[in-house]
């Protein structure tokens, strides 16, 4: 049985702030548990464009413990382990590079640089949101703090089963609508960057600012306009910052740029009205190599994130690169690529049980598991 | 068959061994290159975006590239760009520390249009509706849509407002004001206070540290003559409290942008030493600038003052409005065809302070030309070429 587990070298303690770019995560895997679940599938989406036909996956101890055919695995499974059968798809748990999900509101209006504002803070694990969010599939997201304020706050990473994932991993920029143009102190974005710059400069040590700076929480930057992703990679490239740019619906332009600057790209949904230069964005930066993943709008659902998926198939991304921009990539631009967003050993055993391909919008998810525990009460 | 003699001729004048190649000559009929020359049968050659030769006859050769007539690039010092309710930061009247960067969108079609029209280097600030509204940039009008590439200078003048437009759409002159803008002038009276109270503070803060407030830098380097104050000023009251700002504080150097009624009292101008920007001509006389009237020859009247005008479009790149035209309706003013051309190349250069790179055609500036199809700012002439840093980014076939 062990020698199916492929162990990977102990990796802990390999953080974010040591990776400039959004490479693939290492994954940390400890002491080897026993399989209590396996789950067989007609069609394992591993990851990106690999499908495995009647696959199984063994889940122990919240990892995924192996990954591999059904015919190899479970002629070695050890007694008491619970076999699931499944006619249709098994996948990784849906990821969104973005959300609210847990947070009533994200703005907050008390003044427009709000770093002090956190996750924690605001997070309700109870929230109806998440449950929801579950039953379509999603199992983790970037949560921001602070969408709508010209410095927002320090978001983090959130499971859909109410757990936190990262405490601390983003800080939110924006400088366009809605954070300049309120009832408030910046009224112009050229104001509003240069009050940001200076803020920067002028952080404390040990703020969430200067980790920023430092790389240590991932900078998220709304934009909108071309103008406003101008804006974001100028001030991105004056205060080092690992960037992903939120929004925008033509990146082409930049898409070269992007790529020497190391940063993502967090897309709004994309819906039926997205036009050939939306889709042609994502072409381009699939091109230079820019990871790109569907975020989650202010009072939008995780249903907008498959959605988007399989409309930037219609647009001509290919089937691989818009899976991934759901889960693999979505992964990445939250600094939880070594814990989620893949089939593979090593990695939490959040996955979902579709009815059929789940880039069809067609199939539903029929079961979902967040570390290995089937989510009660789901229904669809 | 002249090309290669030419070509010959100008790598033999190349100073260096590591000059870059010769990219593109153009002949023309008529270069005039800004400078008071005017070479009738010249050609100009371009290496490395820049200026490489400049030599009299040469007709080209055969398929070279030949116009009636080479200008330098258009400067415009009041081009307007402004991004909608963005362009004024109504947290405060006074916003010396603010820069004209964030505040551009370099996707809008304008910048475009105005390249066509032959305008290639504008001055441009980050609020014009403001008592003072910052640090402005020098930037090309096209190239790389990244604002470092465009930039020539930055915070090369600050930019303030007197007259109407500072006063408008503040606060309701009766009543409490309904919302957090907090631009208090809603009259001339109240902008001029404004003015005088940022330049008292700025004098304070220069003594006493204490006393520093956001952006007194920029206040400051106006006072000890390190850039320009380029203020707005277009009624003859709003020019007379201008000057007597400038005289009040020992302010250096000051530019009236939009100063339609300036020759109303020359004395008083004169006396202060300060440079013009006209607005656009209008038709009746009544600028957009506060419905400031100037007559079309006030640019000439100008220059026999001895005050140094440029001209502005504000922006317009319409063919009956844009800067070419402007110059054209300042020689109806009586502006010699020279005087026109410079005001609309050199004078704005000298201005903003970036003549050492744009604002004629010298050997090292700038490979910014306009190409016309006859004599420039005729109206039976037009734009039919633009090369901007040496490269073809306009051609009207």
């Amino acid at each position: 049985m062990k020698t199916l587990i492929q162990s990977l070298a102990l990796a802990g303690g390999l953080a974010a702030a040591t990776l400039p770019t959004f490479a693939n995560d290492p994954v940390a895997t400890e002491a080897l548990a026993e399989p209590t679940l396996a789950i067989a599938a007609s069609h394992v989406l591993v990851e990106g464009g690999v499908v495995m036909d009647d696959g199984m996956v063994l889940v122990g101890d919240g990892r995924i413990l192996a990954v591999g055919k059904a015919a190899d695995l479970e002629g070695n499974l050890p007694d008491g382990v619970n076999v699931v059968r499944h006619d249709g798809w098994l996948s990784a748990g849906l990821v969104a590079a973005n959300s609210t999900l847990g947070l009533r509101a994200s703005g907050d209006s008390t003044g427009p640089f709000m770093s002090g504002l956190h996750l924690m803070h605001g997070f309700d694990d109870e929230s109806k949101s998440l449950e929801r969010a579950r039953a379509l599939g999603l199992t983790a997201a970037g949560v921001e703090a602070g969408r709508s304020n010209v410095i927002g706050g320090v978001g983090g990473v959130i499971k859909t089963d109410g757990s936190v994932l990262r405490k601390s991993a983003n800080l939110t920029l924006c400088m366009t609508q809605p954070a300049v143009r309120t009832n408030r102190f910046p009224t112009t974005p050229g104001t509003a960057m240069g009050a940001v710059r200076k803020r920067f400069e002028g952080a404390a040590d040990s703020s969430a600012l200067a980790k920023a700076k430092a790389g240590q929480l991932t900078t998220s930057i709304a934009v909108n306009t071309l103008a406003d992703i101008e804006r974001a990679l100028y001030v991105a490239e004056d205060l080092g910052l690992r960037a992903v740019i939120r929004g925008g619906a033509d990146h082409s332009e930049f898409a070269t740029e992007l790529a020497e600057l190391g940063a993502g790209v967090a897309l709004s949904p994309l819906g039926l009205s997205t036009n050939a230069r939306a889709y042609n964005s994502l072409k381009a930066l699939s091109k230079a190599g820019v990871p790109f993943a569907f975020g989650i709008a202010d009072g939008g659902n995780a249903a907008s994130l498959r959605e988007s998926a399989a409309l930037a198939v219609s647009g001509g991304v290919d089937r691989a690169t818009a899976w991934n921009a759901i889960t693999t990539n979505a992964a990445k631009l939250i600094g939880a690529g070594d814990r989620v967003g893949r089939v593979a050993t090593g990695l939490d055993a959040d996955l979902v049980l579709w009815t059929g391909d789940p880039l069809l919008i067609a199939s539903s998810p029929a079961a979902v598991y967040i570390g290995g525990a089937k989510s009660q009460g789901d229904s669809h | 068959m002249l090309l290669p003699i030419l070509l010959s001729f100008l790598i033999s004048e190349a100073p260096a061994e590591t000059a870059p190649p010769v990219k593109l000559v153009i002949s023309a009929d008529a270069v005039y290159s800004a400078d008071g020359n005017l070479l009738e049968g010249g050609t100009v050659a371009i290496a490395g975006g820049k200026i490489a030769a400049v030599v009299p006859g040469g007709d080209g050769g055969e398929g070279a590239l030949h116009v009636a007539a080479i200008t330098p690039g258009l400067i415009d010092l009041s081009p307007r760009i402004h991004t909608g309710d963005y362009s004024v930061e109504e947290a405060s009247e006074v916003r010396p520390g603010d820069l004209a960067a964030g505040s551009l969108d370099l996707f809008d079609k304008r910048w475009e249009r105005l390249l066509e029209s032959g305008v290639t280097t504008v001055m441009v600030g980050p609020a014009y509706e403001n008592v003072i509204g910052g640090l402005s940039s020098v930037i090309k009008t096209g190239g790389k849509k990244r604002i470092e590439a465009r930039t020539i200078a930055e915070g090369n003048a600050l930019i303030g407002a007197f007259g109407g437009q500072a006063a408008r759409g503040n606060s309701p002159v009766f009543g409490r004001p309904t919302t957090f803008f907090a631009r208090r002038p809603t009259t001339r009276m109240g902008t001029e206070w404004a003015h005088r109270k940022a330049f008292y503070d700025t004098l304070a803060a220069m003594r006493d540290e204490e006393r520093q407030f956001e952006g007194w830098e920029a206040m400051a380097s106006v006072i000890e003559g390190e850039r320009p104050f380029f203020v707005q000023a277009g009624a003859t009251q709003d020019i007379r409290t201008a000057c007597y700002l400038k005289e009040e504080f020992g302010l250096p150097s000051m530019v009236l942008d939009g100063a339609a009624e300036a020759t109303r009292e020359p004395e008083i101008l004169k006396r202060a030493g300060a440079a013009v920007v006209l607005p656009p001509h209008a038709a009746q006389g009544r600028t957009a600038v506060d419905n400031a009237f100037m007559p079309w020859n006030t640019a000439d009247e100008l220059l026999e003052l001895g005050v140094p005008v440029a001209l502005s479009a504000h922006g317009s790149a319409s063919a009956n409005a844009n800067l070419g035209m402007q110059a054209g309706y300042a020689m109806r003013g009586g502006l010699e065809l020279d005087e026109a051309l410079r005001a609309v190349t050199l004078t704005p250069a000298e201005l903003a302070g970036v003549a050492d790179r744009v604002g004629t055609i010298e050997v090292g500036k700038d490979a910014d030309l306009v190409l016309w199809s006859g004599t420039p700012f005729a109206a039976t002439s037009r734009v039919i070429g633009v090369v901007l840093d040496g490269e073809v980014v306009f051609s009207a076939k």
